[in-house]
């Protein structure tokens, strides 16, 4: 299936990023995995993704991002759970939103953190007593984790940015660039002249 | 109650304390029972849960195993509401050998426990989740306790007939007049006297005795335990070779305990314990052995305890009835009458330690009353179990409490608080009356409030404005409480959790800071 | 046992499962999807006396898994239960009587379809469904479904399908053999437009849906290893196992594995929906679909619970999309409510309409006077025609009405 941009994760982020792209005209589609506690509410728990289904926006409602189809540094397709490997999802750009730990965009063990879909840089240390705080209510260096980008926001992976895949919200380490949309929109407008 | 002398003074609201003092309320001492906390603030609230059969000494200490297969069927008896009769499983793994099993099996026979050889398919068919590798099994009968209904029980029942219990009020020392101890005196000055006063404070005994002249050489081991969510195995799953670190895996009402380690630690760390990371890693690798699935089974938390370990003294160290339980005469040993000290020994000896505690309390005081408390049922233990057809709410209440049920009023409040472990609103002011609490912390321990994966996470809230409604009439204190109660009880959740803080755990603290309000 | 599906520990009870669980919405005894599945299977694995018998309330509508950010069996953990310790409660008498022959759709639709005309008249009739309301708790608003007089398979056994060189396997479900052959004749319709000739299955049972929730596993179990072996026997002929139908679908692909402990995966992959199947076909070139220049529909189109599930809506909704023509409405998920067999019962029934009164609201916004509702769920399709009056079209029926042929 293909689109102008994927974004894969429908929280907070995952949900203003898709409404900003399909304002702008975008053909877009959301892989979001499960409600998040940001875009719930008591009443309307999928409010925002029913809002962007009005608007054209293709939501893939409790489906997870499985894996990625790179080459030559560029993005080429994301398979889901659901869709299966008969329906890659395409797009011209791709846009990591999928949370922090509570939301599965990074996976943890004993040592080790790891972003599960393209693999991405995430910066932590093997000594795990660096991770917290003893005090319950003092910041915790965890909520600051998330994987590195370039000055452009665009994810690294292996030191080196994927030419279109970017990231934004939770996702994102504490320090690093998040997507600016409306410059996204504006290269996007640009690359076909 | 500073004019009244008693029979005797109890110092320690942990199962040893409890246990005597329930011994001297039923052979008509006064009795009083004074504890610096709520209950089981040392060994007894940070220990296994585990009612030994006594298996795993019968090859080193004849004589302790003994012991415990007889208390082990005393207390399955009197405590059927806090003793999940669950059996337990001793395993060889090749590299264990099956000459130790032979000789296990008969040493156990030797101490009168019933030890069965099972062909290893039975046993994976038992409990599919042990490791499949194994090249033998013997089936004992360990069981599951659990160690807070235990205490609150004998408590109970001491005050029942006739014993007074002060609870959050620390001894600050002993009071001698004229070379003999007389009473003790509060941290806030308070003088109460007694005939005898019984030590049963774990490792903080050594210190109150100093303070009177006498020297007791105490080590502290520590030993740090995990906890899973979920009930993995639903026996005790033991390692069948000589004892040794996180080989112990028990179920515990619907969680799953692993442990433990042994290391001497300094005495100023045992007011504050806590499991370490590496602590936890060496568990989990040990404890990978006897159950495979460990390595990815989610934790709630890990935390420590403290043994109080008796070292040999020199000089003499009294009345030893056996190697583990230490009875000391003080009259006897230290020319100081009027003291006793009661120590040593395990969770599953206890009776027998209150026994003997309490035949030499009798002895000083001129009583000639005999020891009952192997016949007689403690409060709640009179068989009552849940059942289908009870309504749905009151099941896990009649589970911790047996017929204790009888006291809480559900139909005022059947509202379900705590939903991991099913406490309602009902439970909680049963607990409130009856054992007095100060916080959620203390709640927890009659309760089980909190005990379960979200590690109150998400009921919090609403338990700690049930609490502070009934603790403190007024609306605006009310209020204040609830977020005192709130905050008290997150942060001592949190040190049980950041030694085991990734994967599932890791995502529920993130669940924990965004929900506290902690993260913008 | 089922301890890698039964994932109750992954549970971080954050309850965003318990504000998208319909019954929870109109229902209080019920206790929801967090305490009636993770919390409960805690306490459950303790001692079967845990069981709540509330938990027959639960509609499957998995829409708690799809709202789950830690991807725990809740649904799952809810039937399981119910197969496992559900007998302690079982329904005796003419109720459970009444749950036998709801759940036995192969039986009942055997016996009913020579008699079609008969079976179809009385139950329409006002003192059979008052005596039916009474005697047996079938609630007396519910229509039925009418019988086909001509199974859908003895239609079938005339057509003649030699002539093609490729062909797919077609497991049509009880629906379109014993009341609607329509849908499986659009079915064949279109497969044959596309260049494909149709099997059906060696040996078809009904997929043991309705046997599940009723209580009748071990049944369930022994249908689905009918079907089982039988699409074996399909896909190492090379042959794909289509469906129209999407909880049988759903059922047939994880409910075997994840609630009655069939496994699978040898076939899953080989067995989907129909429209899933030709979407992909179309996209990488491989099947063109001719449609008519003058064809016009106003669609509106439901999402049925299971299909949310799945995820396979994008399917039915992209192959209606491009059909010239065809003005499509694409609706909010919410659940119809009669969740199978479960809104025929007198005791469901208050509660089934409640919770699809949004559905039948949101429809009756939408529509117009010539307007369809369109969606792959036969027991939404019951529904949605009972409660707003409407005409209910599977997807693929539109598609064959709209083919150029």
């Amino acid at each position: 299936m293909r689109f102008d941009a994927v974004i894969i994760g429908g929280g907070y982020a995952g949900c203003t990023v898709a409404g900003i792209l399909s304002d702008a005209g975008l053909k877009v589609c959301v892989v979001s995995e499960g409600l998040s506690l940001a875009v719930s509410g008591s009443k309307t728990p999928y409010a925002a993704q029913a809002a962007l289904q009005k608007h054209g926006v293709t939501v893939l409602r409790g489906d997870r991002a499985m894996g990625a189809k790179v080459q030559d540094g560029r993005v080429l397709g994301v398979e889901t759970r659901n869709l299966g490997s008969g329906t890659i999802l395409e797009a011209d750009f791709f846009i990591l939103a999928t949370g922090k730990f509570f939301s599965r965009g990074l996976l943890s063990d004993k040592e080790h953190i790891w972003e599960p879909v393209f693999g991405a840089d995430v910066e932590y240390s093997s000594d795990r007593t660096t991770w917290y705080d003893e005090d319950f209510s003092a910041p915790q260096p965890f909520m600051d984790f998330g994987v590195k980008t370039d000055a452009s926001a665009r994810v690294l992976v292996d030191g080196k940015a994927l030419e279109n895949l970017y990231a934004a919200g939770d996702i994102v380490a504490k320090g690093c660039k998040e997507a600016n949309v409306t410059k996204l929109i504006e290269d996007y407008a640009r690359r076909d002249k | 109650m500073t004019s009244k002398e008693y029979d005797v003074i109890i110092v320690g609201g942990g199962i040893t304390g409890a246990a005597t003092a329930r011994d001297c309320a039923l052979r008509g001492l006064s009795t009083l029972l004074i504890e610096r906390g709520d209950i089981c603030d040392g060994a007894s609230g940070r220990n296994h849960g585990l009612l030994h059969s006594g298996a795993r000494y019968a090859v080193t200490d004849r004589e302790g195993a003994e012991e415990c297969i007889r208390e082990n069927r005393i207390l399955r008896r009197i405590a059927s509401n806090c003793v999940e009769p669950t059996e337990g499983l001793f395993i060889s793994l090749p590299e264990d050998g099956l000459d130790y099993q032979a000789n296990f099996i008969a040493k156990c026979r030797e101490a009168g426990i019933d030890a069965q050889a099972i062909d290893p398919a039975e046993a994976l068919r038992l409990e599919p989740a042990i490791n499949p590798r194994i090249i033998g099994a013997v089936k004992v009968p360990d069981a599951s306790v659990d160690p807070f209904r235990l205490v609150d029980a004998h408590i109970l029942d001491a005050q029942r007939h006739g014993a007074d219990i002060k609870k959050f009020t620390a001894v600050a020392s002993l009071v001698k007049e004229g070379g003999r101890v007389v009473g003790v005196k509060t941290a806030a000055g308070e003088v109460i006297r007694s005939r005898e006063v019984v030590l049963a404070a774990g490792i903080w005994t050594a210190g109150l005795a100093r303070e009177a002249g006498v020297n007791i050489g105490m080590m502290p081991s520590k030993g740090a335990l995990v906890i899973f969510g979920h009930r993995i195995a639903n026996m005790v799953i033991n390692r069948c070779r000589k004892p040794a670190n996180a080989d112990i895996l028990v179920p515990g009402d619907v969680v799953s305990v692993l442990g433990t380690t042994s290391d001497k630690v300094p005495i100023e760390t045992c007011d504050d314990m806590r499991a370490t990371p590496a602590e936890v890693d060496l568990l989990l690798r040990e404890g990978e052995q006897l159950v495979p699935s460990l390595a990815h089974t989610r934790i709630i938390r890990a935390y420590a305890g403290v043994r109080p370990l008796v070292v040999a003294d020199p000089a003499g160290d009294g009345r030893n009835v056996s190697r583990g339980i230490v009875l000391l005469d003080h009259e006897e040993r230290d020319g100081v009458p009027g003291l006793i000290t009661i120590t040593g020994g395990k969770l599953t000896t206890s009776r027998l330690m209150a026994e003997m505690a309490t035949d030499l309390v009798c002895k000083k005081v001129g009583s000639s009353a005999v020891c009952r408390t192997a016949d007689l049922p403690l409060p709640g233990s009179e068989g009552r179990k849940p059942s289908f057809e009870d309504p749905f709410v009151e099941r896990a209440a009649i589970g911790r409490h047996g017929t204790e049920v009888s006291r809480m009023d559900f139909g005022k409040g059947g509202e379900i608080l705590c939903e991991c472990e099913h406490v309602t609103r009902a439970e909680i002011a049963y607990a409130v009356e009856h054992f007095g609490v100060r916080n959620i912390s203390d709640l927890r321990r009659h309760t089980r409030i909190g005990m379960g994966t979200c590690q109150g996470s998400f009921c919090i809230r609403s338990v700690a404005t049930a609490l502070a409604e009934i603790l403190s009439p007024d609306p605006r204190s009310a209020a204040k409480l609830s977020d005192e109660f709130v905050s008290q009880y997150r942060q001592e959740r949190w040190k049980g959790i950041t030694p085991v803080l990734w994967g599932d755990t890791l995502r529920e603290a993130e669940y924990m800071q965004k929900v506290n309000g902690n993260e913008i | 046992m089922l301890e890698g599906i039964n994932n109750l520990e992954q549970c971080l009870k954050c309850n965003l499962c318990t504000l998208v669980c319909p019954m929870m919405e109109v229902n209080p005894d019920y206790p929801g999807p967090k305490k009636a599945g993770p919390d409960g299977e805690r306490y459950r694995l303790k001692d079967p006396a845990f069981f709540d018998y509330a938990l027959k309330y639960c509609l499957n509508c998995k829409r708690c898994e799809v709202a789950c950010p830690s991807d725990v069996h809740i649904g799952d953990m809810i039937q399981t239960a119910r197969i496992l310790y559900g007998s302690q409660a079982k329904r005796k008498g003419l109720r459970g009587l009444r749950d036998w022959t709801l759940a036995s759709t192969d039986l009942v639709g055997s016996l009913a379809s020579p008699l079609a005309p008969i079976v179809n008249g009385t139950l329409k009739l006002k003192p059979v469904k008052a005596i039916m309301d009474s005697v047996i708790a079938v609630d007396k608003h519910r229509t039925f479904p009418k019988y086909s007089a001509q199974k859908f398979v003895s239609w079938f056994r005339r057509q003649d399908q030699s002539s093609f060189s490729k062909s797919v396997t077609y497991f049509h479900g009880c629906y379109v053999n014993y009341n609607y052959p329509a849908q499986g004749k659009a079915f064949v319709k279109v497969m044959n437009a596309a260049g494909y000739g149709v099997h059906l299955l060696e040996k078809e049972k009904c997929c043991g849906v309705a046997l599940m929730s009723n209580g009748f596993a071990d049944k369930a179990r022994k249908q689905g290893a009918v079907n089982l072996a039988s699409m074996r026997k399909a896909v190492a002929a090379g042959e794909p196992v289509l469906t129209t139908s999407s909880t049988c679908t759903f059922t047939m692909r994880d409910e075997y594995p994840d609630v009655l402990g069939l496994p699978n995966s040898d076939v899953r992959e080989s067995l989907m929906l129909s429209t899933k199947w030709i979407y992909e076909k179309v996209s990488s070139g491989e099947l063109k679909l001719k449609f008519r220049k003058d064809f016009k529909k106003n669609v509106i189109y439901h999402t049925a619970c299971h299909m949310q599930k799945m995820g396979w809506q994008v399917y039915s909704i992209a192959l209606l999309s491009m059909i010239p023509g065809l003005e499509l409405t694409v609706l909010d998920q919410n659940c119809c409510g009669i969740a199978g067999t479960f809104g025929f019962k007198k005791e469901n029934y208050p509660f089934s309409q409640q919770i699809g009164s949004k559905l039948f609201d949101d429809i009756k916004k939408s529509a117009t006077p010539d307007s369809v509702v369109s969606t792959d769920c036969e027991t939404c399709k019951w529904q949605i025609e009972m409660s707003t009056g409407m005409k209910v079209l599977n997807p693929i029926e539109i598609i064959a009405e709209a083919l150029d042929c």
